[in-house]
């Protein structure tokens, strides 16, 4: 019974640590193997299917986006819930619970903001030049 | 329950003497100092290239050495150091170091931290075999050796690479030796990561780890997810041009580029993997230095982290300039420029640890640090404007590169590791550096490393390329040149003084005693060096600054461990009674749990073994033999290879009953029989299997690449042969995985040995049914590997199905042994229960293999 609460205390935990890193990992491969081809398409180089190309790359950006972002809120409750006070010092503010919470915490955010940049990074560079 | 007593202790971790027991050495300790030593040995190599090439370079039109001669210099020189000084020199130091910060006694797996020394060193002497034998060339009449040096740089580019235009074995040894080298990098990045997540001391929860140990963590699992691309693209690139395997041929469908991808899907981490734990040194000496603890430590954590798992991201921006699609390139330039958030972070927080000083110690550790944060910082921004890809359009190839990453690597990595000699020399050795010398060296080489690469930022921007062996007179980089010639002989002259700095404190230096800093962090509370088990009584840890906490402030400038190597003993896991010094001990560390560092069980440490001393030497040989044509020393070698496993894998007296388990750590009644996930060696496996799979992943993506960008995938009239006699053999495979778990299922319910062995025998079987299935099959459908492409990818995956198999069975074979003999019961079913998760493994890669390999539909014009 203990093991089993544990794993169902640690998988929200993973969760919030490392869910904007997964969806950015995803964005990334997702967007590079989406964008080689549509560009290639867009050469007259190859043949393979029209694809709403723009489309398709906001949708790529707009799910691992909102997977990121439910990775953040995750992890703003963790770390509320283990009492949400700065974990800059020590001792008596905190355990190892808290403090990874914290470190989901800004990472989901940076993860986040790489995200939206990748997104929108065709719209300061030429995409398919 | 009594502390154990030192005599006892030492007897049963120390290094037995003579040659044999320097050969066996697994200890942390020794391994993690051996893996630094020969990194400084190959940094010095590799430095004597570069000095040979700033001196062609230091004239116009000189010719001290030709092209040939300096592409080979180059080429040496950047192998030397990215894989053969920087990652070894940071991988040992956390060998060192990890243990001691998180208070364990030694890292979980010892022979294989061994083994990863082994094919380190082995890889090394394979790199620089045909320059020893050119050298001989010099004292042998007529030249009789063969000039084989390889020159196709650090990064071995195809068609360039490929043996069409590299035929002499140059190549041939480097890419074995670099294989050799990441799979030493991997053996250690398992170590590392299973032994920080499993080994902590009580107490060392991850709000109190030291940033070091935050920094090896990342690196540990940067590695494990980026090595086997390498080890990947260099068995392909070999095989290309060992075979005749078209993968970078693009006459025959391969792909040039697919090799740039793979390399630098590793490549780039790589050097993040050498910047993080210098960062690491960093936070772990500014603390210290300036009496207070590290400002925003929860803020560094996620820099490091973040900047490890970033540096995944960023592969093709090494890439901007080979014409790939710019849509692709944006986003890797958008990651490229997200790096610089946290790396900004961790500067921010070290200048404000610096601010908030209680006393800045200005020693030469410190200055060593502040000549970090200066040139890192200079490398940084730099690193942003080639992020930008229109920049890097202009400054690609140039010298304006060379330095930017000379900037980083040697100001954002050698600088803290000089620092860390200055740092932890006194722990290892119990000697002082002189400080004089030691800030006579700092400025030298500061000097000189600014002096060498500062105005290469110009000389780049004014178009002088790399790798140039000469340049004509009256270009404007004359001055230039030279005086980033001068630059590094004085780089040179620096170092050097560190070496005789070092040699000096060793002789006879002043004694450091145990903590000569008055630093907070455990591996202070060890005797300087440390004693072979490290820590008397394992530490129970109440706070991030430990040692300082317990005398209450930093100020307590007086403070020193009462006894060395006794962790407080009080308040340690164990007891206040001395136990007897006959005491009869084992070799063990603890186990503790993931979150809160509760103890889970004891780890049985194996002693002292030339195993993989001869596993590493006989895979040397092996590759050796391979690249000469000697296939009659090859084969007794690769013969040899699975019997030393089996020698060190199979369970001896002391496995099967260690002597007291449990008494040297104050846990007698904690379980040291354990199996499934809360074991560190099931960890270890699923680690190593996670990076087998990732091999299996790069072989995946290799084969869609080059389907996705061939003109017509299968070429006309090549087929992969037919799918439901493939099916047949997953279906064995599938059977056999069925037998081990019942086996497995048996042994929890208490069955004899008998049914058990009976069932892993079942599943050798069916193993060896399926492969012989694979084999007919292939010989008889698969086209010939040298004609595309296509046949080549499907005779590796081909291949790589064949030996997951062949070694599940193999292993399978072994178990089955084990259990006829009964030595599975319900506490004892490690070997089982690893068996079982191999074959789950097998299952699932040929579940993707055959998916890619035979469902992909037909693409392009066929």
């Amino acid at each position: 019974m203990k093991a089993a609460g544990r794993r169902r205390d640690t998988l929200p935990l993973i969760f919030a640590v490392t869910g904007g890193a997964w969806a950015w990992t995803l964005q990334l491969w997702l967007s590079w193997i989406v964008g080689e081809p549509l560009c290639f398409l867009q050469l007259g180089d190859r043949t393979l299917g029209a694809a709403p190309g723009a489309l398709l790359w906001v949708a790529i950006g707009l799910g691992t986006g909102a997977l990121a972002g439910a990775a953040l809120v995750a992890s703003y409750r963790l770390w509320r819930g283990e009492g949400g006070q700065s974990v800059t010092d020590e001792p008596g503010n905190g355990g190892p619970r808290r403090f990874l919470a914290y470190t989901g915490l800004v990472l989901n955010v940076l993860f986040l903001l790489a995200i939206a940049m990748g997104t929108t990074s065709p719209l300061w560079l030429p995409a398919c030049a | 329950m009594a502390r154990p007593s030192s005599a006892a202790l030492d007897r049963a971790w120390r290094t037995p003497a003579g040659i044999i027991g320097w050969l066996g050495a697994v200890n942390h300790k020794p391994v993690g100092a051996r893996f630094v030593a020969t990194a400084i040995f190959f940094f010095l190599i590799g430095g004597l290239d570069s000095l040979v090439l700033r001196t062609q370079l230091a004239v116009p039109e000189n010719d001290l050495v030709g092209a040939p001669e300096f592409a080979q210099l180059f080429t040496t020189h950047g192998t030397a150091m990215m894989f053969f000084f920087a990652v070894p020199m940071v991988e040992g130091l956390g060998m060192y170091f990890v243990p001691l910060m998180i208070g364990a006694r030694d890292m979980p797996f010892p022979r294989l931290n061994a083994l990863g020394y082994w094919l380190f060193l082995f890889g090394g002497l394979l790199l620089y075999f045909p320059t020893l034998a050119d050298i001989a060339n010099f004292f042998l009449p007529g030249d009789p050796l063969p000039r084989h040096i390889p020159d196709g740089g650090w990064f071995a580019y195809p068609p360039l690479t490929s043996a069409a235009h590299s035929p002499d074995l140059g190549l041939d040894f480097w890419l074995i030796a670099v294989t050799m080298a990441e799979i030493s990098a991997i053996i250690g990045a398992v170590e590392i990561v299973v032994c920080i997540a499993r080994n902590r001391a009580p107490g060392m929860t991850w709000n109190r780890l030291p940033l070091f140990v935050w920094s090896i963590l990342a690196i540990g699992i940067a590695i494990l997810l980026a090595f086997p691309s390498i080890v990947t693209g260099s068995v392909l690139l070999e095989l290309e041009r060992k075979l005749a395997l078209p993968f970078y041929d693009a006459a025959l469908g391969g792909q040039p580029l697919l090799w740039q991808h793979l390399f630098w899907i590793f490549g780039h981490p790589e050097v993040y993997i050498q910047f993080l734990p210098a960062t690491g040194v960093v936070s772990m000496i500014l603390v210290p230095f300036t009496r207070r603890p590290i400002v925003a430590y929860g803020l560094i954590v996620v820099a490091i982290l973040s900047t490890a798992l970033f540096s995944l991201g960023l592969w093709v921006h090494h890439m901007f300039a080979t014409g790939l699609p710019w849509l692709g390139l944006t986003i890797f330039s958008a990651s490229s420029m997200m790096i610089a958030i946290p790396s900004g972070i961790q500067v921010f927080a070290w200048l404000a640890t610096l601010l908030a000083a209680r006393r800045l110690q200005l020693n030469t550790a410190m200055l060593f640090v502040l000549g970090f944060l200066l040139t890192f910082t200079f490398g940084g921004l730099t690193g942003v404007m080639v992020a930008s890809v229109p920049f890097d359009l202009q400054a690609h190839d140039t010298y304006f590169v060379t330095a930017h990453f000379h900037y980083v690597l040697v100001g954002g990595v050698v600088f803290p590791i000089f620092a860390g000699i200055y740092y932890w020399f006194p722990k290892v050795f119990g000697r002082l550096l002189d400080e004089r010398l030691g800030k006579l060296a700092f400025w030298l080489t500061f000097i000189g490393f600014n002096a060498t690469f500062l105005l290469q930022h110009n000389l780049g921007l004014l178009g002088m390329r790399r790798r140039v062996h000469t340049y004509e007179a009256g270009l404007g980089w004359d001055e230039m040149n030279f005086i980033s010639t001068v630059g590094a002989f004085v780089f040179a002259a620096g170092f050097l003084l560190i070496l005789f700095s070092m040699f000096r404190a060793w002789r006879g230096g002043p004694e450091a005693g145990p903590n000569p800093w008055r630093a907070s962090t455990l591996e202070w509370a060890t005797a300087s060096p440390p004693e072979s088990y490290n820590f008397r009584v394992i530490p129970d840890v109440r706070s991030r600054e430990p040692l300082w906490h317990e005398r209450g402030e930093p100020q307590a400038a007086d403070f020193q461990p009462a006894h060395a190597g006794d962790w407080a003993p009080a308040e340690g896991v164990g007891g206040q009674a001395e136990g007897s010094p006959d005491d009869e001990l084992s070799r063990e560390t603890l186990a503790t749990s993931l979150m809160d560092t509760r103890p889970v069980h004891n780890v049985i440490l194996p002693g002292t073994t030339i195993a993989p001393l001869a596993l590493a030497l006989m895979i040397a040989v092996a590759g050796f033999a391979f690249i000469a044509d000697l296939y009659l020393l090859a084969l007794p070698a690769l013969l040899a290879m699975p019997l030393i496993v089996g020698w060190w894998l199979w369970p001896r007296a002391e496995d099967l009953q260690p002597v007291n388990p449990g008494r040297t750590l104050g846990q007698p009644d904690l379980p040291w029989r354990v199996s499934g996930p809360v074991s560190t060696p099931w960890w270890g496996l699923a680690l190593g299997l996670g990076v087998v799979g990732l091999i299996v992943m790069n072989l995946v993506f290799s084969y869609l690449y080059l389907a996705l960008l061939a003109p017509a995938w299968p070429p006309s009239g090549q087929v992969g042969g037919p799918l439901p006699l493939q099916l047949v053999a997953l279906g064995l495979v599938l059977l056999g995985a069925v037998a081990a778990r019942l086996a497995l299922r048996w042994a929890r319910g208490g069955s004899g040995g008998g049914r058990m062995a009976l069932a892993v025998a079942g599943s050798v079987a069916v193993g060896l049914m399926a492969l012989a299935l694979l084999l007919d099959q292939a010989l008889a459908h698969l086209p010939d590997p040298r004609g595309s492409s296509y046949a080549a990818m499907q005779w590796v995956l081909t291949a790589t199905r064949a030996l997951l198999l062949l070694v599940i069975v193999g292993v399978s074979a072994a178990v089955a042994v084990q259990a006829g003999q009964g030595l599975f019961d319900r506490q004892r079913l490690m070997a089982l229960d690893h068996v079982v998760l191999l074959w789950y493994f097998v299952v699932a890669a040929w579940l993707v293999i055959l998916a890619v390999a035979y469902l992909l539909p037909p693409l392009g014009a066929a």
